[in-house]
């Protein structure tokens, strides 16, 4: 290629850009008129160019997104028997940069968050960057509640309107899913995030420019991350590591093991490195698809294994999927969906596995399987269930 | 204009004060609307933006009562007007300009979502056929809409390198130009 063409490149870009000046104005207008052949290469750049920007223009389209904020301007609003469509199906999976699932299992951790919130631990609560607490009432799925800086809540989602970046610091929101409950976040740059139950998320309600985006979570998340090179996502789990989202399209998952951090990958690459070090690429720890990356807390180390991805993404679907699952994990899991109190003094049965699968059980016909498969015991007295 | 019919359907049921219409509407036209927002705009927020007003404006009005024919010229050529507009006009560049919406009109085709569909597959796949280098620094700037200078930060490259390699993507895609446009009519 000549030199004059990689010119002429730059001036095509430059025209785009809305950044061509006079002077190469003239010179690509000059070049256009000395030939024929120079206005065909222009068009034909041209129309790579504008192919080429319609088709990434179209991964990133949010239509379920568009339609909120559409019908949240109608001045008569459609009737309400048209349904939005869930944001977290399975055919969406595929349509986004990066997702992952990052979990804490400190469950005990957890109880204590829950349980001395000052809301009602039965309400998803948002916390205000002034401190206030809104009470997200999930129960009336259709009512759209509009919050400060453009978000609107409908029934278990908040989505927050697209910005563009800001140059300076910004508001936090703060997010708590009582146990029982799952919620759905669209943070401002379209990236979307499903919490699980007894889980917490932090965000600014709008990112700032040319710096990582940040977020910090306490719980278990997943999350769809929206590809933006120029901007790294970096998800602070517990305030212990950092999981930082690379590449172009790739999924992730994280698992709960007691007093592990577990991130799994889908498809893809993601990079994780304690909170304390700096990100340094050489020093973190790379995970590829189909694999989990352990953090253990007490040793401060990471471990990476294969998994089954099916396994940890089973909650995003209202299941549940034991394989090999120690019975103390399988009881919190159960306490999280259920907001119930397991107890259980059997420490035999605390480590034994079991492999199990429930989907949309209620707590009594999930707790009359267990029994009858594994002969376990129970007693229900409101909201606690006593093994024997 | 394979969707006439469900057009016509939509556009009677709307008459009807059926609501569900305006859904379907909705979900027939949003996306493709976006994309031919694009051509003229070349920004995506400003070509969803546009997108979203009409469709705003298109029942808060009852625009659709004005319309006797199928819908979606309507709804194209508004597309059209509001996204000129917002096309800042460079004084330099006016006569490029003309000559660039011959240029982009050219392909003036109906858009639906099954050509689009079509289309972004082949031309991922062309995209594959890059050189690696080529095609990072190709999917830099134009998916994800970044400066030289970033790329060139980046990729921890000069921005000379990433005018080379950019322009060499562009040349081999253009090469790829005509197989695309043939594949997209045979198919």
């Amino acid at each position: 290629m000549s030199f004059k063409e990689i010119d002429i490149f730059s001036l095509v870009k430059s025209y785009i850009d809305k950044s061509l000046d006079k002077d190469q104005y003239v010179i690509l207008k000059t070049w256009l008129e000395e030939d024929k052949e120079h206005q065909k290469i222009f068009s034909d750049y041209l129309q790579v160019y504008k192919k080429y920007r319609q088709i990434s223009f179209l991964e990133k389209i949010e239509k379920e997104s568009a339609w909120l904020k559409i019908t949240s301007k109608l001045n008569q609003p459609v009737s309400k028997s048209i349904k939005v469509k869930q944001l977290f199906s399975r055919v969406s999976i595929y349509k986004y940069a990066a997702i992952f699932i990052g979990i804490m299992a400190g469950g005990a951790f957890f109880y204590n968050l829950t349980q001395k919130t000052v809301v009602s631990p039965t309400e998803v609560a948002l916390r205000l960057t002034n401190g206030t607490i809104k009470t997200l009432k999930t129960s009336e799925p259709k009512t759209i509640l509009k919050i400060e800086c453009n978000a609107v809540q409908l029934g278990s989602q908040l989505t927050y309107e697209k910005t563009s970046f800001d140059e300076v610091a910004v508001e936090y929101h703060k997010i708590t899913v009582p146990y029982g409950k799952v919620f759905d976040i669209v943070l401002s740059d379209g990236t979307q995030v499903k919490l699980n139950s007894g889980s917490s998320l932090k965000y600014p309600t709008q990112f700032v420019a040319h710096k990582n985006r940040e977020v910090l979570l306490e719980g278990e998340a997943y999350f769809e991350v929206y590809k933006d090179q120029a901007h790294p996502f970096v998800v602070n789990a517990n305030k212990d590591i950092n999981i930082r989202v690379l590449g172009t399209k790739f999924n992730i998952s994280a698992y709960p093991e007691d007093k592990n951090i577990s991130t799994v990958l889908l498809e893809g690459s993601v990079s994780l490195y304690p909170e304390k070090n700096k990100y340094n690429i050489k020093n973190s720890t790379l995970l590829s698809p189909g694999h989990m990356a352990i953090w253990d807390v007490e040793y401060r180390n990471f471990s990476v294994q294969k998994t089954d991805i099916e396994q940890h993404t089973a909650w995003l679907d209202g299941k549940l999927i034991f394989k090999d699952t120690p019975f103390k994990t399988i009881r919190k899991k159960l306490e999280r969906k259920y907001n119930v109190q397991i107890v259980n003094d059997n420490l035999l049965l605390e480590e034994n596995t079991f492999n199990a699968v429930f989907d949309s059980e209620t707590i009594e016909e999930t707790m009359e399987i267990l029994s009858r498969s594994f002969g376990i015991h129970y007693r229900i007295k409101e909201n606690t269930i006593t093994l024997e | 204009m394979l969707e006439t019919s469900k057009d016509l359907e939509i556009l009677q049921n709307l008459k009807k004060g059926d609501e569900k219409a305006y859904k379907e509407l909705f979900d027939l036209y949003y996306i493709p609307l976006c994309i031919y927002s694009l051509k003229y705009c070349d920004c995506y927020d400003v070509a969803e933006d546009i997108v979203q007003d009409l469709f705003i404006k298109f029942w808060n009005e009852k625009l659709y009562l004005k319309i006797d024919n199928t819908i979606s010229p309507y709804l194209f050529k508004a597309v059209k007007n509001n996204s000129l507009q917002f096309q800042k006009s460079n004084p330099h560049t006016d006569e490029i300009n003309d000559y660039v919406y011959k240029v982009i009109e050219g392909d003036e085709e109906e858009i639906d979502m099954e050509s689009l569909e079509t289309e972004k597959e082949k031309l991922y796949q062309e995209i594959e056929k890059l050189p690696e280098k080529s095609r990072e620094i190709f999917k830099a700037i134009v998916l994800d809409n970044l400066k030289y200078k970033e790329v060139a930060n980046q990729f921890d490259i000069s921005v000379n390198t990433v005018k080379t390699q950019y322009s060499r993507a562009l040349s081999k895609l253009r090469e790829s130009l005509d197989i695309i446009v043939l594949l997209l009519i045979v198919s």
